[in-house]
């Protein structure tokens, strides 16, 4: 984090040159990702979430070029167990099960991601606009997501669903926002009513900053860790639902997604006719793509636990625990982290 | 500073009569139910031009929320403060900017003042381009640096880059100094600047704001709640307790000869090397800020409260030059309320 030069000399306090300042900015922001990152992918819980989500957006990204076959054309190969022809397969109609799944995994994802990406730019807008600006507005904006959460999403989404003109993946990434964002708005705002009383903002506001850049530059760093958090859960939240509308059939049976394959799969009765791969793979995708989420959310709470987070005071002093102990193990071999540990 | 009998020109920043209520809600938050406490009542003062105003106080007496209002994060209930001798409009936002380039606060807590996600650069060149207007890089850079030289952050390529948490305390607090000088000021309030940080650079820092005092002209008010402090540090000292001011004057006056018998109780208990009688520790002093009505608020913790104390309070009672207290105790002989 620094370019403190080692030595016993006393080096003063947050040694750090100041080389080229025009990409202080830059650095600056590249910094706080290295660390956001490394500390992300310390544990390793974390880490095999992250892996299992990169091999699902490989799939989604390169689907069509792993496997080339149509995954709506008939054939005559009628409910064929795994081969190298068909690697998952095939349907009653002969259909290519592997096809289905590579195209599912690309708009199941697709129509997920969307919908937390939207729900959670509604959570933070209303969340931690209500929650800085207070007074009438920041109540009725509470009040709005209070009643958002407290109706059940699922009924909620197939009455929407049931009377939407298109079911396209749009519509359904539209209508999973609206029912998925009020939670993460009610943490956010919990966060920023917590934050708007931190002497930081305070000291802000008497700089003579306007409310939009506190909102923005003062307040929005320290609610990334929470808000990322929430997609995260939204994109669990998406997936779960937008698999029982399909399986309900109440989404378009026409487009490929792990829900609407389970569909197929029920409305055939794969399980009586144990066809365990058919719908097995879809099940077990949206089984590992939830686990992938949640283990990521293990990393990034480390960083919202306050318990964990707290100040920077806390940090320092775990960090100089740690370092003080590696000092005692190897005594030259942490020169210059030792004198960053003590000089601060 | 040595001289505090000089006489002064007009004051910068004129505070007449303010009060601040806050609303206080019960935890059922029930409408009916609400108290209203009272943080400051009717406190009036003036602060000048090259000259530093101790306002001094126990925890809780009201101190912090004057420096609040005085910097506008807060609106006064009652009175008016008067900049240049120009009414202040509180309630309206417009002219809050042009206030602040005026009127700077330095924040007790240097580790919460500062926000940990961005650099010392950031913080300062802030200030510089919203109300200095620079606008190429060369020429905030050129303030910054010279902002950090001016609080001692020597030399300024070692600091400028850093973030707060690679900072020690004093330096951090010579940083939110610098933010507040970046605007150019003509008033300063610092609030308990030191109190937060180790004994051993409390004294570089209060020399550093003296020094500020001295170069730039500023009118500085120093709270704080060590009233051996203020008598060194400060020209003037007003003593606040429980929202109100019960004595002030000229800090030598105060500090040596005081005359409320808060303020006495609250030198025996403060740490002065130059003393040496019995100390009494301050939690004794404590006080319920309970609805007091009309009397005095010390009267209930008063060694020598009278029947009358509990009435009304005494009005300011002038004990020569411009040094006074709120006691029934210094009345005319004749207490017959003239
Ligand atoms: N926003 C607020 N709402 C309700 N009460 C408040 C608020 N701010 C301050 N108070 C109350 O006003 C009184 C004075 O507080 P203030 O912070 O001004 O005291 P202080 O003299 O600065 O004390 P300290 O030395 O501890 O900083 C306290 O009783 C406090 O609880
Ligand atoms: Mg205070």
């Amino acid at each position: 984090m620094s370019a403190i030069s080692g030595g016993a000399a006393p080096v003063p306090v947050g040694t750090r040159v100041g080389s080229k300042k025009r990409y202080a900015a830059a650095r600056q922001s590249r910094d706080r990702f290295v660390r956001f990152w490394r500390r992300l992918t310390q544990s390793r819980k974390t880490f095999a979430g992250l892996v299992i989500l990169l091999i699902f957006l490989l799939i989604a990204l390169f689907g069509p070029w792993i496997d080339s076959q149509s995954p709506s054309a008939m054939s005559g190969a009628v409910l064929q167990g795994p081969s190298t022809a068909h690697w998952l397969g095939t349907t009653q109609t002969g259909q290519d099960v592997a096809a289905q799944l590579l195209d599912g995994t690309r708009f199941t994802l697709l129509v997920s991601f969307g919908a937390a990406a939207v729900a959670t730019v509604i959570a933070l807008i209303i969340g931690i606009g209500g929650g800085y600006l207070g007074g009438i507005g920041g109540e009725v904006l509470s009040m709005l997501s209070n009643c958002f959460l407290v109706i059940p999403a699922l009924p909620l989404v197939i009455v929407l669903a049931g009377y939407l003109p298109n079911k396209g993946g749009i519509s359904l990434i539209l209508v999973l926002a609206l029912t998925g964002w009020a939670w993460g708005a009610r943490i956010l705002r919990a966060q920023t009513l917590s934050l708007r009383r931190r002497d930081f903002v305070l000291a802000a506001r008497v700089a003579g900053e306007r409310s939009w850049r506190i909102l923005f530059s003062e307040i929005l760093p320290h609610v990334m860790p929470i808000a990322a958090s929430g997609f995260v859960f939204t994109v669990i939240f998406a997936i779960v639902t937008q698999s029982s509308l399909a399986f309900l059939g109440l989404g378009d049976v026409t487009t490929w997604s792990w829900g609407t394959m389970l569909y197929w799969a029920q409305n055939n009765s794969a399980l009586g006719l144990g066809a365990w791969w058919w719908f097995v793979p879809p099940g077990l995708c949206i089984g590992l793509v939830g686990m992938a989420l949640a283990l990521i959310n293990f990393g990034i709470d480390d960083f919202v636990n306050p318990r964990l987070r707290v100040t920077d005071l806390r940090r320092r002093g775990r960090r100089a625990a740690r370092l003080s102990v590696a000092e005692v193990l190897a005594p030259h071999a942490s020169d210059s982290a030792v004198v960053e540990a003590v000089g601060k | 500073m040595d001289n505090p009998q000089e006489v002064a020109g007009p004051p910068l920043l004129d505070v007449v009569n303010v009060s601040k209520r806050f609303v206080v809600r019960g935890s059922r938050q029930s409408v009916t139910w609400r108290r209203h406490l009272t943080a400051v009542d009717g406190v009036s003062f003036s602060l000048r031009a090259g000259e530093i105003t101790a306002l001094v106080g126990e925890s809780g007496s009201g101190k912090s929320t004057v420096a609040r209002m005085l910097s506008r994060l807060e609106t006064p209930s009652g009175g008016y403060v008067n900049l240049h001798g120009e009414r202040v409009r509180f309630g309206v936002p417009g002219g809050r900017r042009a206030y602040l380039r005026q009127v700077q606060l330095i924040f007790q807590d240097p580790f919460a003042s500062l926000n940990p996600v961005h650099t010392v650069r950031y913080h300062l060149e802030r200030p510089l381009r919203v109300h200095q207007h620079l606008r190429s890089q060369q020429d905030v850079e050129r303030g910054v640096a010279a902002l950090l030289e001016e609080v001692h952050l020597t030399p300024p390529s070692r600091f400028i880059d850093c973030y707060p948490h690679q900072l020690s305390g004093g330096q951090r607090q010579r940083v939110a100094i610098a933010r507040a000088l970046a605007v150019g000021p003509k008033v300063v309030l610092a609030d308990e600047p030191v109190s937060m940080l180790d004994v051993s650079i409390r004294l570089g820092v209060l020399n550093l704001l003296a020094q500020l005092v001295e170069e730039r002209g500023l009118a500085l008010m120093y709270i704080t709640h060590d009233i051996a402090s203020a008598r060194y540090f400060a020209a003037t000292t007003h003593v606040m307790y429980s929202g109100q001011l019960i004595e002030s004057g000229p800090s030598e006056d105060v500090t040596q000869s005081p005359r409320h018998p808060y303020t006495q109780l609250l030198l025996e208990s403060s740490p002065d090397p130059t003393r040496s009688r019995k100390r009494i520790p301050l939690s004794a002093l404590e006080v319920a800020h309970g609805n007091i009505g009309t009397g005095c608020r010390f009267q209930p913790r008063c060694p020598y409260a009278m029947p009358r104390c509990a009435e009304e309070a005494s009005p300011r009672q002038a004990v020569g030059g411009t040094h006074w207290a709120a006691c029934w105790l210094l009345a005319p002989v004749p207490a017959d309320g003239q």
